[in-house]
Order: C-alpha cells, then sequence, then structure tokens
C-alpha cells in the first residue's frame, strides 16, 4: 500500500501536480486561490497548494526509502538477536530497529532538502509566487549574470548548510562514525 | 539470450510487467505517431475547443485544442517522440561520462579519486535545477544542449554509485587474479569490474531515466526546453499555464501523460529491482 | 526462578521432525525426519556440512524459521511442554530466558547503534522485572564471568569498538544472563582466530560444568565437536545418518558417510605421501535433486542397487547401545576390510633453489589525520605488515605458511605476485630480484611462472565470464598457446587435468559448486606451467569432503609439474599433513621456522606451542596439552616493542621480553626460533600431541 502510494507520488513531477490539484481544488471545488501572488498582503490561504505540491512529492521518496530501509533492518542477524533475546516485539521495533533503519534516509531526507530548492523554483512558476526560484528563473532567461550569480551563491549556502547539519546529524545516529 | 531470461524473470513481478506496459505503449505511440494522431500536430484550427468537440473540417479533438487550435491529442502523440528521444540519449551520455569517472575514481584511487571525487560534490552540492538553470541560461535551450546540462548535473551522481560499486569489486579474487596476470587497468575495469556492477546500475538507470523525463519536462515547464513550435510536454503546459483556471485540459492531458511514462520507468525499475533481490 | 529440572525428563527432544521451506519453485524438505535429545547438563554436537539442515533444526528449536520456514511434521518439546504449540507470548519468554542461542557471526548479530551495556541489561530488565540498578550489576557480574577484562569500560562500549573474540564473549554473556537451561551454539567459533577460538572453547566448556547448562553444539569442525561433547549427531543432506556418544561415533562409525568424513579430515595419522586423504567423490545433493532412497547412495562405496534406491531409509539402533544410524547395510561391512585405497604415492624430489626472500620488509604508511596526532607530531605511523623474512623454497618443495588474521601472510602474497612493492629487502626469484618489479613490469614468463590459487571460490571466477574464455585468456596472456583454437585445445585438456567435464568451458561460475570453481582456480594458476603457485587458504571455504578432493588435486598437479608450492594457511592440521617445511607468522615477522616434523615437536616457539594446542582433533588416540591464551592480537599500528608475542605469551621472562627484541636461534639444521629463551631450554617442553596408542604411521 504504501509502495504503490509512494510509487505514484514521486512519478508526478511537482508542475503536474500543481497542474492537478489547480484543477481539482480551485476549478472543480472553488475552495483555494489558485495563484499566491500575495497582492494584498500575507494570505495563508494562498500556501496551502504551494506547500501541498512540495510535500507530496517528497512524502513519497522519503516513505519509499524508510520502507526500504526498515525492511533490510529487519532482515539483519542483530534484530534475530534482539527477538531471540525474548524482547516483546515493540521493543524490538522502537529500539533495535528504527534507529538502524532511519541512518540511511537521513542522508537523503538532507539531501532532499536540496531538491526542494529546486521544487521552489517549479512552485513558484505555477503560482506566481514571487520568490527566489521566480527571480532566479526570470535572471536568467534574461541572461541576468550578476542576479544568476546571487542566487547560485544562496543555493549553495543552503546546501552547505543542511549537509553540514546532515553530518551531524549523521554521527548521532552512527556510533560507527562518531569514535572513528 | 540473456534479455530474454531477464524478461521471463520479470513476468513473474506484475510490477515490473505494469511499467513495461506502460512504456511500451508510449514507445509504440512515438514510433507510429504520423499514423495515430489524428491531426498534424502543428495545424492551427479551432482555438479553446473543449475536450469532444468535433471539428467542422471533420474529425473529433478528443482531448481539445490549446489556445493557437492545435489539437491536444496529436500534440501529445507526437510530444512522446521528443521525450523518448532525447530522455535515453541524456541518460545514456550521462552514464557514459559518470561510469568513466567512477571506475577510473574507484580502481585508481589515490590523486585521481580525490580530484574525481572533489569535482562530483561541487556539482552535486548546487541543487539540480538551479544547475540546470544556470546551464541552459548560458548555452540556450536546444536539444542537444538539454542532453549536455543533464549529463553534467547527473553523471557526477552515477560517478558516485559507479565507484561505490567498483570499491567493493576491486577487492574481489578474480580482480586480484587479473591484476597478477599483469592485466592493464582499463582491462580490469571494463571487463573484470563493469560486468559485475550492471545489476544495480540497470536498476538504477531505470529510475534515472524517469528524473530525465521529470527534467525535460520541467525545462520545458519553465520555458527553457525545446524552442517552439514542436510539440513538447512541459512546454505544453507551460503555454497553457496561465489558462489553466479557465481551460484546464489544456495542462491536464500532458500532464496525465508525462506521469504515466516516468511512473512506467519508476515501475520498471521496482521490478527489475525485485528479480534482482531474488537471486 | 527455573525451577531445577529432573534428570529424566530430557531437556530438549526433536522427535522425527521434518521442517520444509517454501519456495517460488515448491516445497523443499530442509530436515527430515530428525531426532535428538537433549539431557540436561549434556552437550550434544551436531555435525555435517553446508545446506544439510544443522542451523535450521536450531532455528525451529527457536521457532525463528522466518516467513517461508515450516515445520511440516513431528515434535520439537522442551522439558516435556509442547514448543510447537506456545503462543507468541509464552514462545518470548521462553526465549533468551531458558533456552538462549550464541551465533555465528558475533560482529552481525550485535546491535551497532546501542551501547553493549544496554543490549545485556535488556535481559534482565524484560525477564526477571529487575530494576535498571539491578540489570546493570547483573551484567557487570557476568561479564565478568566470561573473562572479559574491564567490564565497565565494555559495558559503555559499542560493539565495533571491541575484537570479534571478545564480541563473542559479550554475545556468550548475554546468553547466560537469565541463567538459561538449554544453550544452542551454531558455530561459534567460525569466525574467529585459532588461538581466540580455544579461549571460547574453555569458555563454553566451564559454562557447561559450572551452571549445569544442556548444550546443542552446531558445527561442521568434527574436533571442535570431539573437544567440547557428549554425544554426537551427524546430518547428511537434511537427515541425521548417525548418532551416538563420542567415543562410539569417532570410533567405530557405522555410516559409511561418518567413515568418508574420516579419511576427509587430516588428522596427525595422515600422511600426503603414506596415508593420504581420501575423498568422498561426487558433491552433496541439491535439495531439490535428492535421490530415491538413501541421500548418500550416489556416493557411497557400499552403494547396492535395487535396495538403497529403494523408498526411504529410517534410522535405526545398531548393535551398541545408544549408537543408531541410517543405512540399510550398517552391520554387512566389514570396515577392516575394506579399509579406503589409499594411493600411495612418491614425494616429490626437491630440487634447485628457485625463491630466495632474504630480509624482505614492507611497511605500509598511515596518515592519522586527528588533532592530536598533527599536535604530537605522528601524523604518519607505519604498520610493519612484514619485518625482516627470510627464506628459501626450492623446486618440488611444499612450505606451509601458517598465522592468524593479521600475521602478515596475505602482505607478503601480494609484495611476492607484485601487487606490491617491498619497502625493503631481495626476493631473488629464478634469478632475478623481483622484490621491487610491479607486476606490471614483469615478464609474461616471470608471471605465468608464479601464479595463485585464491582463497574464496565464490569470487574467484569473474561471475560474467564463461568458464572457458577466462582460462582462454590466461594461457594467451602468458604466451602459452599462439592461436584461439590452439588456446582451446589446451583450455579443455586444463579441465580434464582438474578433473572437470570440458562442457563446463561453456558454463558461468554461478552454474558451478564452491568445489569446482576452486577448481578452475587452480586450473587457472597452473595454466602458466608455474614454477611456483602461491594458495592462499584454497580448502578453508569448502566443505570437508570436498576440501579434500581439492587438496589432493593441488598435490597432484604439483607432483606433475614438480612445481614449488607455498601453501598459506591457519589450519595446523592441514598443513602438517601436506607440508615439508612450515614457517610460523606473527605480527609480521617469523617466529619460527623449519621442516614439519622439527615444527610439531619441541623445541617449540612459545607461539607455535600455543597455536599447535589450539588446534581442534578429530582423533579420539590423540591427547592435547591445553594452553589458552590470554589476550588478542596487538594491533599491527603499535606492536609491543620487544617480542611481539610478548603480551600473550605463556613462557614470559619479564621485562626483557618487553623492551628487547628477541634473537633468532638457529640449529644446524636450519630450525630457527624466534625467542628469548634458549633453545636447550625450549627442548624440555613436552610434545604437544600425544598418542594413547602407538599410530600405525607417526607424522
Amino acid at each position: 500500500m504504501v509502495s504503490i502510494t509512494s510509487v505514484i507520488t514521486t512519478s508526478i513531477p511537482e508542475f503536474a501536480s500543481a497542474v492537478f490539484f489547480i484543477t481539482i481544488f480551485v476549478f472543480g471545488l472553488k475552495w483555494l486561490p489558485g495563484t499566491s501572488t500575495m497582492a494584498n498582503g500575507f494570505d495563508p490561504l494562498q500556501l496551502v497548494l504551494p506547500v501541498m505540491v512540495l510535500v507530496i512529492y517528497d512524502f513519497g521518496y522519503v516513505a519509499r526509502m524508510t520502507r526500504a530501509s526498515m525492511a533490510e533492518v529487519m532482515t539483519t542477524h542483530y534484530i534475530r538477536t534482539a527477538v531471540l533475546k525474548g524482547l516483546p516485539y515493540r521493543r524490538v521495533i522502537m529500539n533495535h530497529a528504527l534507529r538502524n533503519a532511519l541512518i540511511a534516509p537521513f542522508t537523503v531526507i538532507m539531501l532532499q532538502i536540496n531538491w526542494l530548492l529546486s521544487g521552489v523554483i517549479v512552485v513558484e512558476v505555477a503560482f506566481a509566487y514571487k520568490g527566489f526560484g521566480a527571480l532566479l528563473l526570470e535572471a536568467s532567461l534574461n541572461q541576468d549574470i550578476y542576479v544568476i550569480e546571487a542566487c547560485a551563491m544562496v543555493a549553495v549556502f543552503v546546501a552547505v548548510g543542511t549537509q553540514t547539519l546532515a553530518d551531524i546529524g549523521y554521527t548521532f545516529l552512527n556510533p560507527r562514525i562518531r569514535f572513528s | 539470450m540473456r534479455a530474454l531470461k531477464s524478461f521471463a524473470l520479470l513476468r513473474e513481478s506484475w510490477v515490473g510487467m505494469a511499467g513495461v506496459f506502460i512504456v511500451a505503449f508510449w514507445i509504440v505511440m512515438a514510433i507510429f505517431a504520423p499514423w495515430i494522431a489524428p491531426f498534424d500536430p502543428l495545424e492551427l484550427m479551432q482555438p479553446f475547443a473543449k475536450p469532444g468537440v468535433e471539428w467542422k473540417g471533420g474529425g473529433t479533438f478528443w482531448l481539445g485544442t490549446d489556445s493557437l487550435g492545435r489539437d491536444i491529442l496529436s500534440r501529445i502523440i507526437w510530444g512522446s517522440r521528443t521525450v523518448l528521444i532525447y530522455a535515453p540519449l541524456a541518460t545514456i551520455c550521462a552514464y557514459t561520462v559518470g561510469i568513466m569517472m567512477g571506475l577510473v575514481a574507484g580502481y585508481r584511487l589515490g590523486w585521481w579519486d580525490t580530484i574525481l571525487s572533489r569535482i562530483s560534490d561541487i556539482v552535486l552540492s548546487f541543487p539540480v535545477l538551479v544547475l540546470y538553470v544556470i546551464v541552459i541560461a548560458t548555452i540556450g535551450a536546444s536539444g542537444i544542449n538539454i542532453v549536455i546540462a543533464i549529463t553534467f548535473a547527473s553523471a557526477p551522481g552515477i560517478m558516485r554509485i559507479v565507484r561505490g560499486l567498483t570499491l567493493d569489486l576491486r577487492n574481489r579474487d578474480y580482480v586480484a587474479a587479473a591484476q597478477t596476470r599483469g592485466e592493464s587497468d582499463w582491462f580490469i575495469m571494463l571487463v573484470e569490474i563493469l560486468p559485475n556492477a550492471r545489476g544495480p546500475l540497470i536498476v538504477d538507470a531505470c529510475l534515472r531515466l524517469g528524473y530525465v523525463v521529470i527534467t525535460i519536462g520541467i525545462l520545458g515547464f519553465l520555458g527553457l526546453g525545446l524552442p517552439p513550435p514542436d510539440p513538447d510536454w512541459g512546454g505544453m503546459v507551460n503555454e497553457s499555464r496561465s489558462l489553466a483556471m479557465a481551460f484546464p485540459h489544456m495542462a491536464v492531458f500532458p500532464c496525465i501523460a508525462i506521469s504515466s511514462l516516468i511512473l512506467g520507468f519508476n515501475l520498471l525499475a521496482d521490478g527489475l529491482r525485485e528479480i534482482s533481490l531474488r537471486d | 526462578m527455573n525451577e531445577t529440572p529432573s534428570p529424566d525428563v530430557p531437556l530438549l527432544e526433536c522427535k522425527d521432525l521434518s521442517i520444509s521451506y517454501f519456495t517460488r519453485a515448491g516445497e523443499i524438505p530442509a530436515v527430515i525426519d530428525f531426532n535428538l535429545t537433549v539431557h540436561p547438563g549434556e552437550a550434544v554436537g551436531l555435525v555435517g556440512e553446508s545446506g544439510c539442515g544443522k542451523t535450521t533444526v536450531a532455528m525451529a528449536v527457536m521457532r525463528y524459521l522466518g516467513g517461508n520456514g515450516k515445520i511440516v511434521g513431528g515434535s520439537i518439546t522442551y522439558r516435556g511442554r509442547d514448543l510447537l504449540s506456545l503462543g507468541a507470548e509464552e514462545l518470548r519468554r521462553l526465549r533468551g530466558n531458558e533456552i538462549a542461542m550464541i551465533y555465528q557471526e558475533p560482529m552481525a548479530s550485535l546491535n551497532p547503534s546501542m551501547t553493549i551495556g544496554r543490549q545485556l541489561m535488556e535481559v534482565p530488565l524484560y525477564h526477571d522485572n529487575a530494576s535498571k540498578r539491578e540489570a546493570k550489576d547483573k551484567a557487570l557480574s557476568i561479564l565478568d564471568a566470561v573473562h572479559l577484562p574491564d567490564p565497565a569500560r565494555i559495558m559503555a562500549a559499542y560493539p565495533h569498538q571491541i575484537s570479534g573474540g571478545q564480541q563473542q564473549r559479550v554475545i556468550i554473556a548475554m546468553a547466560l544472563l537469565s541463567n538459561p537451561q538449554l544453550l544452542l551454539l551454531d558455530e561459534p567459533t567460525t569466525a574467529l582466530d585459532v588461538t581466540v577460538e580455544a579461549g571460547i572453547i574453555e569458555l563454553v566448556a566451564e559454562i557447561g560444568e559450572k551452571f549445569g547448562t544442556g548444550m546443542l553444539y552446531i558445527s561442521h569442525n568434527l574436533g571442535l565437536i570431539r573437544e567440547t561433547c557428549d554425544r554426537i549427531v551427524v546430518m547428511y543432506s537434511g537427515e541425521a545418518v548417525e548418532s551416538g556418544t563420542i567415543n562410539q561415533v569417532f570410533d567405530e562409525p557405522c555410516h559409511p558417510y561418518t567413515h568418508g568424513l574420516f579419511n576427509c579430515i587430516a588428522l596427525p595419522t595422515t600422511d600426503k605421501n603414506a596415508r593420504p586423504l581420501v575423498p568422498i567423490r561426487g558433491q552433496l545433493p541439491l535439495p531439490h535433486e535428492r535421490p530415491e532412497g538413501c541421500n548418500f547412495g550416489p556416493r557411497c562405496d557400499f552403494f547396492e542397487a535395487g535396495r538403497c534406491d529403494q523408498g526411504f531409509v529410517p534410522m535405526r539402533e545398531t548393535d551398541v547401545p545408544g549408537q543408531t544410524a541410517r543405512c540399510l547395510r550398517w552391520n554387512e561391512i566389514d570396515w577392516a576390510e575394506h579399509a579406503p585405497d589409499r594411493v600411495q604415492s612418491i614425494p616429490t624430489e626437491v630440487g634447485e633453489e628457485v625463491l630466495r626472500i632474504d630480509s624482505l620488509s614492507k611497511y605500509y604508511e598511515v596518515h592519522d589525520r586527528s588533532l592530536s596526532a598533527l599536535i604530537s607530531g605522528k601524523a604518519v605511523r607505519h604498520v610493519k605488515a612484514n619485518e625482516d623474512l627470510s627464506f628459501v623454497a626450492h623446486e618440488g618443495e611444499t612450505i606451509a605458511i601458517v598465522g592468524e588474521s593479521g600475521c602478515g601472510k596475505s602482505t607478503f602474497a601480494k609484495v611476492l605476485m607484485g601487487l606490491e612493492t617491498a619497502t625493503s629487502g631481495t626476493l631473488d626469484f629464478e634469478g632475478d630480484d623481483i622484490s621491487e618489479t610491479e607486476v606490471g613490469d614483469r615478464s609474461a614468463k616471470q608471471i605465468g611462472a608464479l601464479q595463485m590459487v585464491f582463497q574464496n571460490p565464490f569470487d574467484t571466477l569473474n561471475p560474467s565470464q564463461t568458464i572457458g574464455s577466462q582460462i582462454v585468456r590466461v594461457l594467451r596472456r602468458f604466451g602459452q598457446a599462439d592461436s584461439k583454437g590452439e588456446a582451446q585445445i589446451m583450455m579443455l585438456k586444463l579441465l580434464d587435468t582438474v578433473k572437470l567435464p570440458r562442457d563446463f568451458a561453456l558454463r558461468r561460475p554461478r552454474q558451478l559448486s564452491g568445489g569446482q570453481k576452486q577448481r578452475v582456480g587452480i586450473a587457472r594458476a597452473f595454466a602458466g606451467e608455474p614454477a611456483t603457485v602461491i594458495a592462499d587458504e584454497p580448502v578453508s571455504a569448502l566443505d570437508v569432503s570436498v576440501a579434500a578432493a581439492v587438496t589432493e588435486l593441488l598435490l597432484d598437479i604439483q607432483r606433475r609439474n614438480n612445481s614449488t608450492l607455498l601453501f598459506i594457511s591457519h589450519d595446523l592440521s592441514i598443513v602438517r599433513y601436506l607440508a615439508d617445511r612450515v614457517i610460523v607468522m606473527y605480527l609480521g615477522q617469523i617466529m619460527e621456522q623449519g621442516t614439519t616434523d622439527e615444527i610439531f615437536n619441541p623445541p617449540y616457539n612459545p607461539y607455535t606451542e600455543a597455536l599447535l594446542s589450539a588446534v581442534p582433533v578429530a582423533d579420539t588416540n590423540v591427547e592435547k596439552r591445553r594452553i589458552i591464551l590470554e589476550g588478542n592480537v596487538p594491533s599491527p599500528l603499535d606492536p609491543p616493542a620487544g617480542c611481539p608475542f610478548s603480551t600473550r605469551c605463556q613462557h614470559r621472562l619479564g621485562e626483557i621480553c618487553d623492551t628487547t627484541p628477541p634473537p633468532r636461534q638457529e640449529t644446524e639444521s636450519g630450525h630457527s626460533i624466534l625467542c628469548h629463551i634458549p633453545l636447550d631450554e625450549l627442548a624440555k617442553a613436552d610434545p604437544v600431541f600425544s598418542f594413547k596408542d602407538t599410530p600405525q604411521a607417526a607424522a
């Protein structure tokens, strides 16, 4: 079930899910505004669709990774040890499996923040939000080198920042790194 | 022969078969586009027609027309050609570069490894799309440039995978055996190591094909794809973006087309992974 | 918490047990009609080759067969309780509490991201409702009981921070925490070095005595079972084929397979020329290709068509009480008359000097990038992988290089093969110094003349190429064949030589068994008619019956080519069997070298003595002197300043051993020992092995 949902959500590019959501919630149900220009000040309703689009793609991806990683951990010898030690099932899952299963997806999740930055460009264009992505796109369409450079700098700072955070988090999760 | 055997195995995984079916469907569409498509994809007929409207010149716009009056169904069918030519081409280029870099880095180690890994770290630290936008903005939008941009942005990721596999395989005894009989480094990399890394690489290639289709779509959506008027799925969404709230059909159908193709590649990758885990 | 068991109710009883795995290919029977009884305080050994179902039995007792394993018949009772009808909660309370298990791979069996203390404390916390304090105290005392130094430090450590031997002791401690009645040991020492293994075996024996725990000891090693168990069950291809007390089965085996096994293993009474090993012909049947009737039929010398291949063969009592065998003809065979044909052969003639190694050293630089290293200025350290090696090898001679992991034997092989260059010293091969010639700079003739057989059959061959093309490549490379056709013919001849059918040329490695792959590996090494072949533990990963055949093949080809064989091994039994001369290495240095007789008799280097004593011997006639070493092999990064063995030595003299490198003492015959203790003092030691009866042929 999780795997089917997640394979479908990872197969829909952000711009496509934006189009689908606009069709359903704006054109069909008329619940939400279709643009997020924030022309009349900040409006939380205008954020709903862009955030949904960003979340749904990553959700599937992370769910897939975690599931695969969990399935792998459950076949390891140390889980066998924990079960044959006579621990309750809950304890085996929560204390022995989960933490080890999170090690691999964690780095991926942190890399996803990088990917989110890409998603932001698409989402901003789709919902006409004036932000970082739209600025970069406009600059590149107009060959505005200085703005591109500035945007690239910001992007790299974000990337390096998340990677540093990822590395710190990783050493907490994985004691094998910590002391070597 | 071997391909046939893998296919026979794949038949036992329904996920994989679903993927094969979807991808095969689009390949058939692309090959037989001139015969399947009801209209010329570039012909300007009746603007803003809704799905199912009949044309006075004969025939039905099953999926409607766009703002210039071109038939959307025909454009989607012809558009599959664009995607199915450029996506595999870009993936193959990215793989060729990535495999070479990964083999050299993982086998030679030392300075080669340090330099190649640093380069790929730098490229990978940029958000992918920012990278595409910058590359395309610099060299201009065209089919070949899309291939170059994708190669540039994905080769480092492929290199990491190949490097990891090489690091594992280089310690196998058959590699040592080849070394002790004095084989050249290239023979060892290409004959002893690469063929044995093919399993994970094929699965990854399928997944990456999906990503490349997404990328080509996004580039089209951002107006950085193929220059008009050639049909391109992402471009079609882009052109109808401002009208999406009034005429959703113009954007929805190309979106369904692109999502289904990506789903096909992803399912295929899942199926291949399933059978590779089995033995 | 556990009441004392009454002696007449067996602790564990498996009755007519059958277990199958259900795969896509259908039902695969893993264990058929299996019977076993373990009484309180008794140790029962379960022996068999890979795939015989011995681990499945243990997992069935634990009721842990995975998603596709199922018990399809029979019963398992634990102290009269039916284990198969237990609910999940009852099962949980039994596992790890009354029945505990010790595993083959200690590192993989411990959770890498949890401290050892927490993993240990879980047992009393969940089984005895202990408080955290009590659990901690209990864990500390049990770590002490398994002789781990500094329990408090171990408690706080993560599994990767302690050595393999220590990890296994932690696993044992974990199993003992709840005072179990029954202990299942699944190849507990297979992944460990011999001297470490000896310590673990000693510990297990001590536990049995102290706690009266019943044990089921699973192993492929007959020697180990003899030294640890009271009774033994021999399994073959899913069935128990013979059971009885150790003395019954080892002295008077009834089943042809058991007989075959004993003829396959190197014992102190075997000798490569006078009393060679007798392999069992054929190979283990795959579970879905088992023959009709007796599973061992196709490999048995006493097979009777129309009888042994008809229907199911039941296990039956022999005329010795307590001994059972699954053979229709057990009382028809006169074993004395059917002593196996031992093909005696003439010892190879030792010819001219082929290889002369003189003060060869290989150091690796290790860069330490930590801050403290940078400050103290010790950023670059040297690992002395090989230190001052000197020896000579002659044509037709077999030299064994013996040592445990990290002793530098593999590094030496790399230097010899030209994959690494030596730091200093010389390596004369057929007159040329090749110590600094990398393999790429050696001539095709030199490369072909110095070849290697690798350890692991599962990756000795490139999986994506056919057997034939891999051998042809070697032949072309060494200039043995000028044309493709010629190479093809030579390749087929080589397959004949290693006794493989010619149509194997078109097969891929994954269609071959481990033994067959190793034969291809041997064919490849001998393709260039080498003067010298290095064999790096060529049979250690193979099953006993297959290993004997591969060993004999290797010796046979060596005799034919009159090649020099450098046999790298950790197994002293096989070394004693096939070597003419032995080199014992420890931490990169040669501790002792001499002829095989000299090595196996006093004077011993203390390390050799301990190593000899650690080797399990599957012969009830042999008595061993027990020497258990303390501690671990020191890190090659930080070796002791004096004698490398000083930290563990049982004859340590004092200060001098720690601070001064020992002298190399040599006799006139060339027997040399690295030790501070004078030779005549060392000569006073008793032999490690002694024989109860006079053996037919002394080694």
